[in-house]
């Protein structure tokens, strides 16, 4: 009877844990947007467009998963895998032939972003407006604080005419020498459209408004921040500290995006380049570590890459450098051995422009979410209208957290071009004090919070000593080494009296075996 | 057992007749690595990486693999380009001739779009077998005692080695050097030992095969200058005063050879190979590095490109084809400035030289594999089948550059007394294996001196093929003509029978 209660008991016991299962809390997923583009059009150079609103879509904090148009599969937005939909036209002059994915755009209900021209008549309709079609025009656009910019010549630009009551706009185009305006960024309820981005400028600015509407979780406005990229362990070191000195006297706090090295971390040299991003985070700098260039490493690299990272980073904030996050090229978002070994460890970002050879480890067509994600735009490139001020002229509102980059000085000439250009910017740079951000690698944590460095948990204030060199002792092999050098000193001198002393005695002998032979 | 023995004896007499020690030679090596090399499943060596240079030029293309497949197994098949190659030739070598040849041989036996490789393995191992018999007669004229037998059983357990074999099923441009050293070497030997009745037919073979050796591989541009002291030992031949015009035309066209491999390295694989001679020679095996190129001119951050490879195979912090590091730092290097460097850092210098001693003779590529995906064997697995000598000689040749030195010397007092033997006699026999021998010791010592400066310690047993080639030869030649009574001088009947 005993028994049979305990046996009870302990069925009774093991169902409960099978079907009471514990509540599992899931966290907030970010959503899922699908960037949908009908060609990449390296041929007119707009390769880099597609990239420029995938790193906006980042920065709202999405994921994105990269198709082109003839990759659709279908079913993905029917069944409501993604919880928005950009289309983004690149090459006006084919329009998009795939009927599943025309069907299943025009069917779909959430956000839906599109960029430049062959509207189609459903999204038109879901618009609510009229589309008109400007043919072999210049247009000027401006946005609502007064920066303009001409855009190039097209020959053909769709424009919003008849804009309904609750219809949201930011920005206008203006045909040149003519009157009458049509909106540049414009939103109806789950619909947006925008015709002209080209990652850069007016247009950029205009994109992050809309993206940050339609995909952000919450719209606020974010101050530029400015970053210095390219900087690596041989760069000129002295460069980059008049670099550093040069902002924190103006009180401008800034980042660096640095590359570092993972072998060789034990010369001089490494605690010469550690010694001058010391002086970065002095002056008010933060460090983002750079990714790798990648070779052929093929897509089992992964606990590769990760134990490069972990050296890397582990050596730097052994000499008290402690970097903020990663910076990489936006290509790099889409491959899966760097999402899996390196960047899930960070929870902040910077996304650099793609470079012309892009290498995958291992591609994929999505990218992951980050907590902070700054999208990149060069500051030359912000610069770059032929009429009206220049942006930099005065503060711009950036809708998502935005990095302007200069390019690290290589020579004291560059280095007064940057300071004259930074002082042309009248924008009010991002504090660097208020990031949090928090980098794990293996064990090791690094977290910055108000102004202070934290590594894993204890706050790390105060000077850096080096750690001094333990003295190398005489030690036992070195001696053996003497003995074998003397040893094959002695050998040397001997074999050469020896050698001497024979070739004498064959000299001699030779002389008394011709004289055996000689007639007396 | 009278009988037994007197059978021996004329089975012996029959064997001695009818087969010579060069047939038995050929014989041997054609039984040990034909199967091996030809009949299913097959071995060579796999893509380490370099094999597009020489096949799609040639109009060849790999069927597709992963990335990650190349290295593991070798690729007994290819396709063969129909239509319009665009391939421009990147480098220009003398491999060239054998890889088209091999290619119409397929064409005309096989099929015209799948190229296999075992016609080139063969077309190279018929070469090399032709190579195997003129070296054996060379070493064992002209008797056809059991010691000339003993000697070819040990020229094919030296230069069969599967180690050597294994290179001929692959698209490495070592065979082609290998097969054309052996044929100079034993040209030159018979014309030494008046063999033949006809001298230019052999003369003219030298001076092919030298200029094939020089061509095939870029690094051996420097052993031009080897050769050229070698033909002129020609002006020690009787008769040599009438042709002197000839000889130093073929002196030249040697020199002239040799140049023009160098001037062919196009300007990329010279930014490659000037790096790499930096980040795996300059700063190597010294404590800091830093301070010494800061020294002779370069910003010392470079330092920490210690052990980078110009293409980085998985990760690299920059790519040194980027515009910075080729503004400080390629643009800065030049083979003047290497030198200058190692001459500052002698002890550096020596220290990289006995690195380059310690992989001089490995000649089995460890990187690859050596079987194909279909024999079922391991990724990378390395082929041991008839490699006792080159794993002898790997494992026992000292590690220190100056044994090479010291063996020099050695050789050269054994071998002048040869030619000094000669010199009183009147013959031209030992003379001229002198010159061979002088050839051959100048490869070994200064190869290796060549391929730090050009290249550093990458890649160092590619570069140092040659070097354990030279070494079996001066060994085999010295303990062949020690067997034949013809070390001190040259051959005469009543001495051979000692």
């Amino acid at each position: 009877m005993k028994h049979l209660k305990m046996f009870l008991l302990l069925c009774f016991v093991l169902l409960s844990t099978l079907l009471l299962r514990p509540q599992v809390v899931h966290a907030a997923t970010a959503p899922n947007i699908l960037l949908v583009y009908d060609s990449l059009n390296a041929g007119d150079r707009k390769q880099n467009n597609v990239a420029a609103m995938q790193r906006l879509l980042t920065s709202a904090g999405a994921t994105v998963r990269l198709s082109s148009v003839s990759n659709y599969q279908r079913g993905g937005l029917a069944r409501g895998d993604y919880s928005g939909l950009v289309t983004m036209i690149n090459w006006d002059d084919v329009p998009v032939a795939n009927r599943v994915f025309l069907r299943e755009q025009r069917d779909f209900t959430g956000p839906q972003l599109h960029v430049g021209g062959n509207l189609t008549a459903g999204e038109v309709a879901k618009l609510h407006a009229h589309k008109q079609t400007l043919y072999r025009r210049q247009l000027q656009g401006s946005l609502p604080h007064g920066s303009t910019q001409l855009l190039p010549y097209s020959t053909a630009v769709n424009v919003l005419t008849d804009l309904p009551a609750g219809a949201r706009t930011y920005g206008t185009l203006r045909i040149q020498g003519a009157s009458g305006t049509y909106p540049f960024a414009y939103q109806y309820q789950q619909a947006a459209f925008l015709p002209y981005f080209d990652g850069q400028g007016l247009s950029l600015l205009a994109a992050e408004r809309l993206v940050a509407q339609m995909f952000a979780s919450q719209v606020r406005t974010y101050r530029p921040l400015l970053t210095i990229t390219g900087v690596t362990p041989y760069s000129n070191l002295s460069l980059l500290k008049q670099t550093a000195a040069f902002l924190d006297a103006h009180g401008i706090s800034f980042a660096v995006s640095a590359a570092t090295v993972t072998n060789n971390t034990e010369l001089p040299e490494f605690a010469r380049y550690a010694a001058a991003l010391r002086s970065v985070q002095a002056a008010g700098g933060v460090v983002f570590v750079r990714m790798p260039q990648v070779g052929a490493p093929g897509a089992q690299s992964g606990p590769l890459l990760n134990a490069n990272m972990t050296t890397a980073i582990t050596a730097l904030s052994q000499k008290h450098v402690f970097p903020v996050g990663y910076s990489l090229p936006t290509y790099l978002q889409l491959d899966a051995v760097f999402k899996r070994s390196a960047l899930s460890g960070a929870n902040t970002v910077l996304q650099l422009a793609n470079p012309a050879l892009q290498a995958y480890a291992q591609k994929s067509d999505r990218t992951q979410a980050y907590k902070r994600a700054y999208t990149s735009v060069s500051a030359a490139s912000l610069n770059r209208n032929k009429s009206g001020r220049p942006l930099s002229a005065r503060m711009q509102s950036f809708a998502l957290p935005t990095a302007v980059t200069f390019k690290m000085p290589d020579s004291a000439k560059e280095l007064a071009g940057l300071r004259r250009r930074v002082a042309d910017f009248n924008f009010d740079w991002e504090n660097t004090a208020a990031l949090n951000t928090k980098l794990t690698v293996a064990t090791l944590v690094l977290e910055h919070r108000h102004g202070q460095y934290y590594m894993n948990g204890r706050l790390q204030a105060g000077n850096y000593t080096p750690v001094a060199k333990p003295p190398v002792t005489e030690s036992l092999p070195s001696r053996i080494n003497n003995f074998f050098a003397i040893q094959s000193t002695f050998l040397w001198i001997f074999f050469a009296i020896t050698i001497t002393a024979m070739v004498g005695l064959l000299v001699l002998g030779r002389k008394v075996y011709l004289q055996m032979y000689r007639r007396k | 057992m009278i009988w037994l023995r007197n059978s021996y004896w004329r089975g012996l007499n029959w064997f001695k007749r009818h087969v010579s020690p060069a047939a038995l030679a050929v014989l041997l090596c054609m039984l040990i690595a034909g199967p091996y090399l030809f009949f299913a499943p097959i071995h060579g060596y796999a893509d380490n990486g370099d094999f597009w240079r020489a096949i799609y030029p040639n109009g060849i293309y790999p069927f597709k693999q992963t990335r990650s497949g190349y290295f593991s197994y070798i690729a007994p098949r290819y396709h063969i380009m129909q239509y319009y190659n665009a391939n421009k030739m990147l480098v220009y070598s003398s491999q060239t001739l054998f890889i088209r040849f091999a290619v119409l041989l397929n064409q005309l036996f096989y099929s015209k779009t799948i190229f296999d490789i075992r016609f080139l393995g063969g077309l190279y191992f018929a070469l090399f077998l032709g190579a195997l018999y003129m070296l054996t007669v060379a070493l064992t004229t002209p008797q056809r005692r059991l010691r000339s037998y003993l000697i070819a059983i040990m020229v094919v357990v030296v230069f069969g080695d599967t180690a050597l074999m294994l290179y001929f099923n692959s698209f490495f441009a070592e065979p082609v050097g290998y097969i054309a050293l052996l044929y100079a070497v034993a040209a030159w030997l018979l014309v030494s030992r008046k063999h033949y009745r006809r001298k230019w037919p052999l003369l003219l073979t030298y001076l092919l095969s030298v200029l094939i050796f020089i061509t095939s591989k870029q690094q051996n541009a420097p052993i031009a200058l080897s050769f050229m002291l070698v033909t002129a030992g020609l002006f020690l031949l009787p008769g040599a005063r009438k042709r002197s015009g000839l000889i130093v035309a073929a002196i030249a066209v040697i020199g002239l050879s040799g140049v023009v491999t160098y001037a062919l390295i196009p300007q990329s694989f010279n930014d490659i190979n000037m790096y790499q001679t930096f980040t795996t020679g300059v700063l190597q095996e010294n404590r800091a590095p830093g301070k010494a190129i800061d020294r002779s001119g370069i910003d010392r951050q470079y330092a920490l490109m210690r052990d980078q490879q110009y293409n980085p195979p998985t990760y690299a912090p920059v790519l040194p084809s980027g515009k910075a590091t080729s503004k400080h730092l390629t643009s800065k290097l030049s083979m003047a400035w290497v030198l200058q460097y190692y001459a500052r850092h002698l002890h550096q210098f020596v220290e990289l030289l006995n690195v380059a001693t310690k992989n001089a003779m490995r000649v089995q590529p460890t990187m690859v594999g050596d079987y194909t995906r279909a024999s079922g064997a391991k990724p990378l697995q390395q082929a041991h089948y008839f490699t006792a000598s080159s794993l002898l000689f790997s494992t026992f040749y000292p590690r220190k550059f100056t044994f090479g030195i010291m063996m020099s010397i050695a050789l050269i007092m054994v071998f002048s007394v040869g030619m000094y033997a000669d010199i009183k006699t009147g013959t031209s026999e030992g003379q001229l294996r002198f010159f061979l021998i002088l050839g051959l010791l100048s490869i070994i010592i200064f190869v290796p001196v060549v391929s730090i400066v050009g290249d550093g310690t990458a890649d160092l047993a590619k570069h140092l093929f040659n070097v354990p080639i030279a070494v079996y030869l001066l060994l085999v030649i010295m303990i062949a003509d020690s067997l034949n009574g013809r070390l001190w001088h040259a051959y005469r009947e009543e001495a051979a029978d000692s």
